[in-house]
């Protein structure tokens, strides 16, 4: 096959063909991320300005020309009960779980870096309930939380621990729990993985010095793993807490916010108010005080990032 | 070099290095990175343009005058899931049949759960496309009105066929006298108990107060170990049509008659939510409190719970399924209280949004479904369920031979709304959207003080009616 060449030479004052800028990498690398751009400006950055613009209105479902109202929405949503209770639970939420599932995923990828038969397997067995669509966790989570059915109340009840089965997601305190437990239990393989290939990174070298030195196994872990892989473990966090406080369907599946609205978190009410109740700047205020916490995850990751860059 | 042809380019003080990659032979010119780029622009510029240069099929002729024209027209009806399947498959099967082939109409039929309605509703009034008629629920009429069609020519000649819509039919499709929306019909609540427990616990007959149900549920939960199992959830039906009458029975309401003064923290509410607690507390379970609408259909299929409020459906599902429990089942309207016996039913309207530029064929279609011989029909199939939002529902159009189904034939007639006793409203129906008087009952149940509740429900109001 006959190789060839092919050269334009572009003379003075000559406009370039589309051709030729494409052969520029600096055009051609924003060409290549135009997709992208338009991507992001038009599912996230359009909507997050039009959320903006929203909660600074009084647009409802049924107004046609929204008025301009400033921070009442705000102001507004922060004289609500409900709204306080909403944060609370939104914070309780998500501290109890991110701490919950940093330990078990730490546990988790520590025990999967030994060598053990079937390895592989389980790891990939591991991934499995980050795997599945969370609605559909969720439902399997419903049914084993059902006050009627429930598997959990079956096995107090038949194994004698106690006389009736709890109340899962009938009582306030329980139906936190509940959906804490499930947060926890499709948010382990994240950690566990992440910090796994973290794990992975680990010099064993070291180690074995540390162990020469006379270092115990939890000294070796403490002093010299987790300082190794603290970048990953932040990052992790970073994530798990941005994920979890914009949470949703695993709430609105097990419980809607109820009872009582003992368990609604911020993306919850945040849909309660704007779509059944048709308050779409509301709504949309609520929605916007989870920015100001996600903000700063971001601020912190990106900052660690630089650091670690530089 | 065969293929990838690498030269040094450039060097530019020493620093930069720049690899030079020339495409040399025809296949890779096919798939150059410049030609991939061209190709990708051609494919956008085709997807986008694509449905904006063909014509749409089918779309509708507009009728200024005369017979619609329907042959050829297509319409997309966004309507609930029911509760028995035999609704659904009207829908599916004989309106398909029977209206949209031999009027040559492409009609999809969207059913969707009750509870994720409103979400696909708002979003498609929000962005001024999707279903051309829909079914709303509840007073949402009000909370939509700039948005939807006036069809009142439709409304008017289908009350007056149908011998009159109910007063609650008419209060929640009419907004401020103009009709917003077309009555579609109401699943009535309605208590669903086993006799046999019943007397099994000494008593002779259902009770006809909410305290002696008190009384009367403590006995059998006694004796039987099961409880009244009434759901306390955030769901759209079971909930609220409980709570509602249980307030009004006792003469609170959240505003006053005129809806512009709040009226929930009073004595009467107070009372209801005493009541409440004596009820709940001796007759009922904290497990209800996490219910919505499917898990007392459930747990009375299952015997887990002798008695609950619903819709037909459990009865309906009984008779198929478990025969010897349908015997058992006895249907009465909920207890009276101090103020009188009252009922919710939750009641749909068919809307056509201002964005369908053609309403002509959804109008006819809502025409079709609310006569009262395709009614006749629909009712039939599905054993008398969702009841007719007109009187000939009670009467000529009754499906039912079953005497156990008679107490259903008042539901039309005693019915409230949301907002009673004012008028309804879209504040009074963003109150029942968000579930306040559902949840100062739950909250009672699950033991604060009907005063600490009260007051509660008082703060949201406030914010919701902006009083």
């Amino acid at each position: 096959m006959r190789a060839e060449t092919r050269e334009r030479p572009v003379s003075a004052g000559q406009l370039p063909t589309i051709g030729e800028l494409l052969d520029r990498q600096g055009v051609l690398a924003y060409v290549l991320l135009l997709p992208g751009l338009l991507i992001l400006a038009a599912f996230i950055g359009w909507p997050f300005v039009t959320s903006l613009w929203l909660s600074v209105t009084d647009q409802s479902v049924s107004t046609s020309v929204a008025r301009f109202v400033g921070l009442d929405n705000f102001t507004g949503a922060l004289k609500s009960q409900i709204f306080q209770q909403t944060v609370r639970n939104t914070f309780v939420y998500t501290g109890v779980t991110v701490v919950f599932k940093l330990a078990f995923g730490i546990g988790l990828a520590v025990l999967m870096n030994q060598s053990f038969r079937l390895k592989n397997l389980a790891r990939a067995a591991l991934l499995l309930p980050w795997i599945v669509p969370t609605a559909l966790s969720a439902i399997a989570w419903l049914w084993l939380f059902d006050a009627t059915f429930s598997v959990f109340n079956w096995v107090i009840v038949r194994s004698g621990i106690a006389d009736r089965g709890i109340n899962w997601l009938g009582e306030g305190a329980w139906a936190m729990t509940s959906i804490i437990i499930a947060n926890i239990w499709r948010g382990i393989p994240f950690f566990a993985i992440s910090i796994l290939a973290g794990l992975q990174t680990v010099d064993r070298e070291l180690l074995d010095a540390a162990s020469v030195d006379g270092a115990s196994p939890w000294q070796r872990f403490w002093r010299i793993t987790i300082p190794l892989i603290r970048p990953v473990i932040l990052i992790v966090l970073l994530f798990s807490t941005v994920q979890t406080i914009s949470d949703f369907q695993l709430v609105y599946v097990l419980t809607r916010g109820g009872p009582a609205n003992s368990t609604h978190l911020l993306g919850t009410l945040a849909y309660d108010v704007a779509v059944r109740a048709g308050q779409l700047s509301q709504g949309a205020a609520i929605s916007l005080y989870m920015f100001p916490v996600l903000i700063v995850c971001v601020v912190a990751l990106l900052l660690y990032m630089r650091r670690s860059a530089t | 070099m065969f293929g990838w042809e690498h030269t040094r380019a450039d060097i530019r003080g020493g620093e930069a290095l720049m690899i030079k990659r020339e495409i040399t032979t025809p296949s890779d010119r096919l798939f150059s990175r410049r030609r991939f780029i061209y190709y990708g622009a051609a494919l956008a510029a085709a997807v986008a343009c694509g449905p904006a240069a063909a014509p749409a099929p089918g779309s509708a002729a507009p009728s200024a005058s005369g017979p619609v024209q329907l042959k050829g027209t297509k319409v997309n009806l966004l309507h609930w899931t029911s509760f028995v399947p035999d609704e659904d498959k009207w829908f599916k099967e004989t309106l398909q049949s029977e209206w949209a082939k031999p009027n040559g109409v492409d009609l999809t039929i969207e059913l969707v759960a009750a509870n994720e309605a409103q979400p696909k509703i708002v979003a498609a009034l929000q962005a001024g496309g999707g279903p051309d008629a829909m079914l709303l629920q509840w007073t949402w009429s009000h909370l939509y009105a700039d948005k939807l069609s006036d069809v009142g020519a439709v409304a008017e000649k289908v009350g007056s066929d149908g011998g009159g819509f109910y007063d609650v039919m008419k209060q929640n499709a009419q907004v401020q006298g103009v009709w917003r929306a077309v009555p579609f019909g109401m699943t009535g609540n309605a208590l669903h108990y086993r006799e046999s427990l019943l007397k099994q616990a000494g008593a002779d007959k259902f009770p006809a107060t909410w305290s002696d149900l008190a009384k009367v549920g403590a006995d059998v939960k006694a004796k039987s170990k099961l409880f009244l199992g009434q759901a306390v959830g955030h769901s759209y039906g079971d909930p609220p049509t409980f709570a509602f009458p249980f307030l009004w029975s006792h003469g609170g309401s959240e505003t006053d008659e005129t809806g512009k003064k709040l009226a929930i923290n009073s004595a009467a509410t107070k009372d209801a939510l005493v009541a409440f607690k004596d009820l709940f507390t001796k007759a009922c379970d904290p497990q209800c409190l996490s219910w919505d609408d499917s898990s007392n259909n459930r747990a009375y299929a299952a015997k887990q719970i002798w008695a609950t409020l619903n819709g037909a459906s459990v009865y309906l599902t009984a008779v198929k399924a478990d025969p010897d429990l349908a015997k058992d089942t006895q249907l009465p309207l909920l207890p009276a209280g101090p103020k009188g016996q009252f009922v919710l039913g939750v009641p749909f309207q068919y809307a056509i949004p201002k964005y369908v530029k053609d309403p002509a064929p959804a109008r006819e279609l809502v025409s079709y479904i609310m006569s009262p011989k395709t009614y006749g029909s629909f009712m039939k199939a599905g054993s008398g369920y969702t009841l007719a939002p007109y009187k000939k529902g009670e009467g000529e159009l009754w499906p039912s031979s079953d005497p156990k189904f008679d107490p259903f034939k008042k539901i039309g007639a005693l019915s409230k709304w949301y907002g009673y006793p004012a008028p309804p409203s879209p504040a009074a129906t963003e109150s029942g959207s968000k579930y306040i008087v559902v949840d100062m009952f739950a909250k009672v149940a699950q033991g604060e003080t009907p005063e600490s509740a009260m007051s509660w429900a008082e703060g949201e109001l406030k914010t919701v009616y902006k009083l």
